[in-house]
């Protein structure tokens, strides 16, 4: 039963503290090796019974995670600072927007990146003023440069001189070539202000189309290191939106809006599979029949393939195989057949030190 | 909650030291579900398939205790060979895999480096200071310094003297009690210093010697089987020298003021500024209850006798 040791500790509430020695490091691997671990510390917080020597892991965790808080809290400050002369939205994603939102799905998460988004025609002068600031480009290839502006939906990577904090803006959350590209213009019109006193630009994307950016990320992802700890961003969100009686219909419907149906159904049959999320009746209803089509069933497979959580010790070949596969498909997922032939004989043909796409 | 497990608990009972498992004993557990080994306050579950590791482990460990089979491991480390020509070792733990892969030859050091790595990243219920520590008379000094300042020749000098070894590379200081964890794991000296102190102390155990790594000829010594045994007696801070090594110097102890000994023990502690409030506290703590200096030096006899009197308290 190793394998749903790490599932039942993270979605039992309050989590059993009854665990033999062996049971306990078993689950601490788990959490580590799937970047976890603080969000497992912050279930255990008030747990009475946890032994010393695991208590003092969690402890240890858990300080990483409110550390990161801290430093969220201050770089979002900073950036909103930056960006105040625009006089443009600016919209955190992801992680820091957990975090700002104070979010189920923020506790004890752990990150490198802050990711924002702003209007379209407003990105070249938000990445002028974040340079102002302090925030260089980290790619310094003329090509990826090119790849990253002509055709990605964000700029490359921007790292701060002195603090080492990376932003990635974006102006939208797809990329415009890939198969399910969105406007960002949608995005923005709904998106949720953070109504802070200290940076009033400060805001994060509306809660329908938070949980679907996670979704198509995680669909469209070809890294798979923390695809785990993804769904799990999903099945919190999904716990904490889904009080709202209304959210379920909301979500659907924007998913069409968007045309990001298809993966969101992909992303809930996973939540169903691995977490027995609950859902909303309407979610419930369109998502039962599962993945019919040939082609979404593959995928279906692969993704349980890589997203299942397994023993610490145990590394199945088709693991990895479905890994390499999933790798393969986000890039197809990306961009068209021409233009990614093109991308990949020029990654071929050039030795490269930084991984890019 | 309490952050600190120095005395033995249910879940890391200790039973008999290595050096009552055969070479071939400790190999046959290495090579299938893991040594568990007690390196208090932390429980390691060793796996390799690296040769000759089972021989030094046994060696320079002999004091430490197994743990007990069913236990709770902190760390489950594996170092393992890859490729049958020209091999390589590859250290991971947990998923984490800090290190480029190193030549055969340097498998025991990497394992050390691992251990370390281990403690460094994943214990921040401690405040984790690059320091080595000793302590005699109750006399608990902290020898913090950069690498390549002589803090481990120094640590060395002091224990083959007689002082004990609570730890060559790492002080743990829990921020709740002010209290530093014992952890007197070997220690590790580099070049010219092993052969120092090699004919200086013939009686402690040089248990590995790995020439050409990046830190140059590198080598352990067996910590003394009373500092093991004594691991669950933490240490009370007295003192804070930072160590200078420097040929030609005469020895020279400066007392140092509080302002500047608090930065430069900041400078040298790896989660300080993770910690924030709780780092600065502990650290505020730390230094207004210890008396501070800058040590530079050269001769071993002098070092050791202006210690000794730190010891004695004149």
């Amino acid at each position: 039963m190793e394998q749903s040791l790490i599932v039942a500790a993270l979605t039992t509430q309050p989590p059993t503290a009854e665990r033999s020695p062996v049971e306990w490091t078993q689950l601490l691997r788990q959490a580590r090796i799937l970047n976890v671990l603080p969000q497992l510390a912050r279930r255990y917080e008030h747990v009475t019974g946890v032994p010393l020597e695991v208590a003092r892991h969690f402890e240890s965790a858990r300080r990483i995670a409110e550390r990161l808080a801290l430093d969220v809290h201050r770089e979002a400050r900073r950036i909103s600072t930056a960006l105040q002369p625009l006089d443009i939205p600016v919209v955190f994603l992801k992680g820091g927007a957990y975090v700002l939102r104070d979010l189920a799905a923020a506790h004890g998460r752990v990150f490198s990146d802050l990711d924002l988004m702003v209007p379209r025609d407003a990105v070249a002068a938000a990445e002028d003023r974040l340079i102002r600031a302090g925030w260089v480009s980290s790619h310094h290839d003329a090509y990826d440069q090119r790849y990253y502006r002509q055709w990605m939906h964000e700029i490359p990577p921007l790292r701060h001189l002195h603090r080492g904090t990376i932003v990635d803006l974006h102006h939208t959350i797809t990329p415009p070539t890939s198969r399910f590209p969105v406007q960002g213009e949608k995005l923005l019109a709904t998106a949720y202000s953070l109504s802070l006193a200290s940076f009033p630009n400060g805001h994060t994307l509306g809660n329908t189309d938070m949980v679907l950016h996670a979704a198509v990320h995680r669909f469209m992802e070809g890294e798979w290191a923390n695809g785990f700890r993804d769904l799990l961003d999903l099945h919190r969100l999904l716990e904490e939106f889904g009080k709202d009686a209304d959210f379920g219909t909301a979500l659907l419907a924007r998913s069409q809006e968007l045309g990001l149906e298809m993966p969101l159904r992909q992303t809930l049959h996973q939540l169903k599979r691995i977490f027995a999320t609950p859902l909303p009746p309407a979610l419930e209803i369109a998502t039962r029949p599962g993945p019919v089509r040939p082609g979404e069933r593959l995928t279906a497979m692969l993704l349980s393939e890589a997203l299942t959580p397994q023993g610490p010790d145990s590394k199945p070949p088709e693991r990895r195989r479905a890994a390499a596969l999933l790798y393969l498909r986000a890039h197809w997922l990306r961009m068209p057949p021409h233009l990614l032939a093109a991308h990949l004989l020029r990654k071929a043909l050039r030795p490269t030190h930084e991984s890019t796409a | 909650m309490p952050a600190r497990i120095d005395q033995p608990t249910p879940l890391n009972l200790p039973s008999t030291p290595l050096s009552s498992l055969t070479e071939a004993q400790v190999r046959e557990r290495l090579e299938n579900g893991g040594l568990a080994l007690l390196t208090p306050p932390f429980r390691f579950r060793i796996r390799s398939n690296v040769a000759g590791l089972a021989a030094t482990l046994r060696t320079l460990y002999a004091d430490f205790p197994l743990g007990q089979e069913q236990g709770f491991d902190d760390f489950t480390v594996s170092l393992q060979k890859t490729r049958p020509f020209r091999p390589k070792v590859h250290f991971e733990s947990d998923g984490g895999q800090p290190f480029e892969p190193l030549p055969l030859s340097q498998a025991f050091p990497m394992l050390e480096w691992g251990f370390n790595w281990c403690i460094s990243s994943h214990c921040h219920n401690y405040m984790i200071t690059h320091a080595a520590v000793i302590e005699q008379n109750g006399c608990t000094i902290i020898l913090p310094a950069p690498p390549g300042s002589g803090k481990s020749t120094l640590c060395a000098l002091l224990v083959g003297h007689g002082w004990r070894l609570l730890s060559d590379e790492l002080a743990l200081l829990d921020p709740r009690t002010g209290l530093l964890t014992p952890i007197p794991r070997p220690i590790s000296l580099k070049n010219a210093s092993i052969e120092l102190i090699r004919q200086r102390y013939p009686a402690l155990q040089l248990g590995s010697l790995v020439r050409d790594t990046i830190k140059g000829t590198v080598g352990h010594f067996q910590p003394p089987s009373d500092s093991v045994a004594r691991s669950g007696e933490p240490g009370t801070p007295t003192h804070v020298v930072f160590p200078r090594y420097r040929s030609g110097a005469s020895t020279l102890l400066v007392p140092l003021a509080r302002g500047a000994a608090f930065i430069r023990l900041a400078q040298n502690t790896f989660n300080y500024d993770l910690l924030g409030q709780t780092g600065f506290e502990a650290l505020g703590k730390l230094i207004a209850n210890v008396t501070a200096y800058d040590f530079e030096y050269q001769d071993a006899d002098d070092a050791i006798a202006r210690f000794d009197s730190l010891a004695r308290g004149v």
